[in-house]
């Protein structure tokens, strides 16, 4: 928890309301218990969320607990990541735009897609 | 069946072996259109002529293994195909990348990686850890691995052992700090991770 406030902190970004870390689950990715437990803090179901991910455990464990994954490829090659469900290159190809209803308009530009 | 694609064609007389699936694998060629026909139930037929059986549906090079050759582009190397549990192999819908517009309620980060660059930061304590402990380590970059970073003791001598026999948790519980200690002078964000936090607000979460 403390590593995980301290490199947001230092990177500059701000502290999310939720924050899930090793310390909150018992088992860590691939397991789903870390997105299951996100998506109950948000109080959401799993399927309504969509996991951003860079790494092919991290693409299971969001698969496992039925969300959406996106991949972004800064630390994996393509191959490693088919699982996802959409792969960009980076997430400056991702924007979030508030939509009706309470959704989250997510539009990633030259995304590659899978069945 | 019929698949179209725009863009790009594929040539049935031209193919590659694929290494990893071992599959024959089709040259691409820049025509305007692909025409996928599946014949029967495991063959496509492009340009009048059967391709070797393939289970389902096909293609698509990533763009880094296309090379030209010829005015053709031929895909080569592994390609981003996979296998289901069924067997059959399973490749991108999209040939070419396009965009995408989900709806969703939330937005579940990852941290290390997708917010954060974080990985040299760990890389570097780990190795100073292991220095610290009269260990030697190595880093590499395992591709293929759940975790593309991987340190490897490679000398661990009796010390590791004798630390965990010991209780010597402590000592390796100290580790934490070093991470904390770099966290601070490593730990740069992703670009437009900020941004998109922003905007995805009320409803976020990052996990690391």
């Amino acid at each position: 928890m403390r590593l995980a406030k301290t490199r947001l902190q230092f990177a500059g970004i701000g502290l999310p309301h939720n924050l899930v870390t090793a310390d909150d689950v018992s088992r860590g990715k691939p397991d789903p218990e870390p997105y299951e437990l996100g998506a109950r803090n948000l109080g959401l179901d799993t399927s309504e969320c969509l996991v951003i991910e860079d790494s092919p455990a991290g693409i299971k464990a969001g698969k496992a607990a039925g969300c959406k994954t996106l991949a972004v490829l800064s630390s994996h090659p393509i191959d490693a990541l088919v699982e996802a469900d959409w792969i960009v290159p980076s997430l400056d190809h991702v924007f979030a735009i508030p939509a009706h209803d309470g959704m989250i308009a997510i539009h990633c530009n030259i995304a590659r897609c899978f069945p | 069946m019929v698949l179209t694609y725009s863009g790009l064609c594929i040539d049935s007389k031209l193919y590659v072996k694929l290494p990893r699936v071992g599959y024959p694998f089709f040259v691409v060629a820049s025509r305007p259109t692909i025409q996928l026909r599946r014949v029967g139930t495991s063959g496509f037929r492009t340009g009048g002529r059967l391709c070797e059986t393939f289970p389902s549906v096909v293609t698509v090079p990533a763009a880094g293994n296309v090379k030209e050759s010829m005015g053709v582009a031929v895909a080569a190397g592994t390609s981003p195909l996979r296998a289901s549990k069924n067997g059959t192999m399973r490749g991108m819908v999209n040939e070419l990348p396009t965009d995408v517009t989900l709806h969703v309620r939330g937005a579940l980060f990852d941290m290390d990686g997708v917010l954060v660059n974080s990985t040299g930061s760990d890389e570097r304590c780990w190795l100073r850890w292991a220095q610290l402990h009269g260990m030697e380590a190595v880093s590499r970059f395992f591709p293929h691995t759940e975790d593309a970073l991987s340190i490897r003791f490679v000398r661990f001598g009796p010390i590791l052992i004798r630390m965990l026999s010991s209780g010597g948790w402590r000592t390796l519980m100290r580790r934490t700090e070093w991470i904390l200690r770099a966290a601070r002078c490593h730990s740069t964000p992703c670009s437009a991770s900020s941004a998109l936090m922003g905007d995805c607000h009320l409803r976020s979460g990052a996990f690391s």
